[in-house]
């Protein structure tokens, strides 16, 4: 029997519709958000991202901390709250590992789509002068920020998310992420599938916890990088410091060597920061938040695949004193004295002894920086490096 | 801009849209701007190079089918078939130096452009009715990657058709090839490609069950991925209209070497069977078996050779003229591989036999170096003491279970999953197309692997 040249077309055209549906009544619809395992990825920024949205809002006092893992390692919520170290701020974690400004953008514009929640939002950069790192800095924040921020876009944040976004063809993933959010919680699902059980037990223990999660995260050990070894020029390294694993030292290769362009890297490194904080500052401008910018602790030696070239631009130029400017950035120097060996515990994680000093110094800085607020005793110069 | 790529399949839309919504003496055109707007997205001004070398294999077959000597038309074959057959042993040299890549489909395309010009020659009502065709035929995007190698005889008469009628249940069949096909990659062959890399990239620090099982599963893990980007291509084809040449035939029922090869990679060992080996034996048939030898060695050193001219490749096809030439030489004649494969037990053997032979040249053929391949085969073999990895290593998804059960079903399809047509027969009367199509996609979806969607034969 001769069959019509739509037929194949139509068939497929149904399957196709069928098949969106039914991932989007699963996956694309927020039913699927409380069954991820709070141990991967997009589970636990799911996990902590609905704890920060459900929390009461205190305004006056509560500020956002968002960050990276350098955040999440060198800033300590349980010891602010031990030290009373906020003036009587409430610091509220939405620190995910592996992110950045893009992220934070968007973060809070599911957390904070009205600009009236928090008292201040804090948020890292690397240090105020652009580094030569804007390739693999990307790479790394671009890794699974589709799927971990899918569930908390609202529509009409798909066309920004997908612009932000530099080639055609990456501009069409965010946007298959975006219509076919099934493809990326496949190993999620399909381990859910496996251990039922096993993923009860997670989720259960995971809302016990809420919030405390990450605000009682104990962070790296006393270990710092006093046992690395290696030629600033020629970036080889001769030894390792013990607490490096093969992972450790294949992921620190980067930070090294100098880029094939450091001067173009640069050059993108700044227009990237500028382009996120004139961003982000924008979501407070007219509003009561201080959205508060702290040079981090970034990297625990001088290395030259991140050591800002002669001449690099410094990000905060044209933002700082912009009309009705949100952002307040925090004096460099006591985070810069912060980067050396003995408060790092790799590269670019500070390590027990950063982590108090940092906690001190950030936590008094906002105190300061917020009128009103009390600010707690000035924190203790860092004892010399052993 | 790969096929498993989003953004693939969204440019992809409008340009089969189009298609068929044009008027039918356009498409072939169509057709041709499609395929070079492609090839120049991934390889730039390389289409220079493409555009020049159609132009001069155009004009050698037009040579050839005027010449009036039969000197005349052998000089101007091999004047068409030097500087094509150059270029690409020149780029597979260039391999082996860092900087230098190849145009998208550099092997495909040059032995499109020698097929022609060899039917041309043995022929002259091969030559193609117009130039616009010629180049689609060379050009064809949708077998540009990697294949399937067609015939122009084959192919120019399809797309002759298509100025007259689209076929819809040859674009039926291609929708089906195509989900087919990305699953065979994406849920089998992305499946084993951790194991199979983790393990031959240092083979000496792994335990002896991970080094086993890498090994097994080289020859599954390019099956599932060869095949199944072969149906996407083909399946590609189809939405355009053209039937391709099939690639594999359940390699992994074959009960010989002989029988595997007519199996495996069809397209390029037909070629090399039609344009390589017969020709030469041919010349060499007053040699007797030496000719014979002869012929089948410089036949499957050429189908290693083909893929990189390196020292791995070369012995991998080595290894293969040595498996058909003592096959061929020495069994066939007795019968002994044919004897008892009506029994359905000694054709398991024997076609487990073939497995296992040709599992064992892929150590070489998947090892960056000579030295790699020898220190892993010597830790298959137990001749080296194993190491201390096992597979902790894996990314979920692709863990050592998961991969077992890719390695299993790679298996079942490659030996032409029996059994297979007639429940899907049965089902097919119950479940409407649609169906289909919805729970294939959500299977693609929800188990297909992110391994960056390279295939292998991407690199060839």
């Amino acid at each position: 029997m001769a069959i019509s040249e739509a037929r194949p077309w139509r068939t497929f055209l149904l399957g196709l519709l069928l098949f969106w549906a039914v991932d989007t009544a699963i996956f694309g619809s927020g039913w699927y958000g409380p069954h991820q395992s709070p141990i991967l990825k997009t589970g636990d920024f799911w996990f902590t991202m609905t704890d920060v949205q459900q929390r009461p809002a205190d305004p006056a006092r509560d500020v956002l901390v968002l960050g990276h893992s350098r955040m999440g390692e060198g800033f300590s919520f349980a010891q602010v709250q031990a030290e009373h170290l906020g003036g009587g701020l409430h610091f509220v974690s939405a620190i995910m590992p592996g992110s950045d400004f893009k992220w934070w953008y968007f973060q809070l514009r599911a957390l904070d789509p009205a600009g009236n929640r928090y008292r201040a939002v804090v948020i890292p950069v690397n240090g105020y002068l652009a580094r030569p790192d804007a390739s693999s800095m990307k790479v790394a924040a671009d890794k699974g920020v589709g799927p971990a921020l899918r569930p908390f876009l609202a529509l009409r944040d798909w066309p920004a998310f997908i612009a932000s976004f530099d080639t055609p063809g990456e501009r069409a993933s965010a946007l298959a992420v975006l219509l076919f959010p099934g493809h990326s919680l496949g190993v999620d699902a399909v381990s859910w599938l496996r251990s039922p059980g096993g993923r009860r037990a997670e989720i259960a223990s995971r809302l016990a916890l809420g919030l405390k999660a990450r605000h009682e995260y104990q962070g790296y050990g006393a270990e710092d990088l006093s046992g690395l070894r290696f030629d600033y020029a020629s970036c080889a390294v001769s030894a390792w410091p013990a607490q490096f694993d093969l992972f450790r030292q294949k992921d620190s290769q980067k930070y090294l060597c100098r880029p094939a362009d450091p001067a173009g890297e640069t050059r993108m490194a700044e227009a990237y920061n500028r382009y996120w904080l004139q961003r982000i500052a924008d979501l407070y401008r007219g509003t009561h938040t201080r959205v508060i910018v702290v040079p981090v602790p970034a990297y625990g030696v001088a290395m030259a695949g991140v050591d800002p070239i002669a001449g690099a631009p410094d990000i905060r130029t044209g933002l700082a004193d912009a009309p009705q400017s949100p952002l307040l950035f925090l004096p460099e120097a006591p985070f810069a004295a912060l980067a050396r060996r003995a408060n790092f515990y790799d590269l670019v994680h500070m390590n027990r002894r950063g982590r108090t000093l940092f906690t001190r110094a950030l936590a008094g800085a906002v105190a300061q920086a917020l009128p009103g607020t009390t600010p707690p005793p000035p924190a203790a110069p860092p004892r010399p490096a052993p | 801009m790969g096929f498993t790529d989003f953004g693939f399949w969204l440019a992809l839309l409008p340009v089969v849209a189009l298609f068929h919504a044009l008027p039918g003496r356009w498409r072939p055109a169509w057709l041709l701007a499609a395929s070079l707007a492609y090839f120049t997205i991934e390889s730039g001004a390389y289409v220079l190079l493409l555009l020049a070398s159609v132009g001069w294999v155009w004009a050698a077959g037009h040579r050839i089918a005027r010449a009036e000597t039969d000197r005349a038309r052998l000089i101007w074959l091999w004047a068409g078939l030097v500087p094509a057959a150059g270029v690409l042993v020149l780029f597979k040299l260039g391999d082996a130096m860092p900087g230098i890549a190849a145009p998208l489909g550099i092997s495909y395309y040059t032995f499109r452009l020698i097929a022609y010009l060899v039917e041309v020659y043995w022929d002259e009502r091969q030559l193609a009715p117009g130039w616009l065709d010629f180049a689609a035929y060379v050009s064809f995007g949708p077998h540009m990657v990697s294949g399937p190698i067609q015939r122009p005889g084959d192919f120019l008469p399809q797309l002759a058709a298509l100025r007259h009628r689209l076929d819809p249940a040859r674009i039926e069949g291609g929708l089906q090839m195509l989900l087919n096909g990305l699953m065979l990659k994406l849920i089998i062959g992305d499946r084993l490609a951790p194991l199979v890399n983790m393990v031959d990239g240092a083979p000496a620090a792994y335990a002896r069950p991970a080094v086993w099982l890498a090994a097994v599963a080289h020859l599954p893990y390019l099956y599932a991925d060869f095949a199944g980007y072969t149906l996407i291509a083909l399946g590609l084809g189809a939405l355009f209209g053209i039937a391709g040449p099939p690639n594999f035939n359940a390699p992994f029922a074959a009960t010989n070497v002989a029988e595997y090869w007519r199996r495996w990679h069809m397209s390029l060992t037909g070629w090399l069977t039609d344009y390589v080996f017969m020709p030469l034996r041919m010349a060499t048939r007053h040699w007797g078996r030496a000719g014979l030898v002869l012929s089948i060695f410089v036949n499957m050193v050429l189908v290693g050779l083909w893929h990189r001219i390196s020292g791995t490749y070369l012995v991998f096809g080595l290894v293969q003229g040595a498996y058909v030439a003592v096959y061929t030489l020495w069994l066939a004649p007795r019968g002994g591989p044919a004897r008892g494969t009506g029994q359905p037990l000694v054709a398991l053997a024997k076609a487990v036999c073939v497995f296992v032979l040709m599992d064992a040249a892929l150590i070489v053929w998947f090892a960056p170096a000579l030295p790699s391949a020898a220190t892993e085969a010597r830790m298959v073999l137990g001749l080296l003491p194993p190491g201390p990895r096992l597979f902790e290593e894996l990314p979920e998804g692709a863990d050592i279970k998961a991969a077992c059960i890719a390695l299993v079903l790679a298996i079942y399809i490659g030996a032409g999953a029996p059994g297979m047509a007639a429940i899907r027969a049965r089902l097919g009367r119950h479940v409407p197309g649609w169906a289909w199509v919805a729970l294939k996609l959500l299977l693609i979806s929800l188990l297909g692997q992110d391994n960056g969607g390279a295939f292998i034969y991407g690199h060839f």
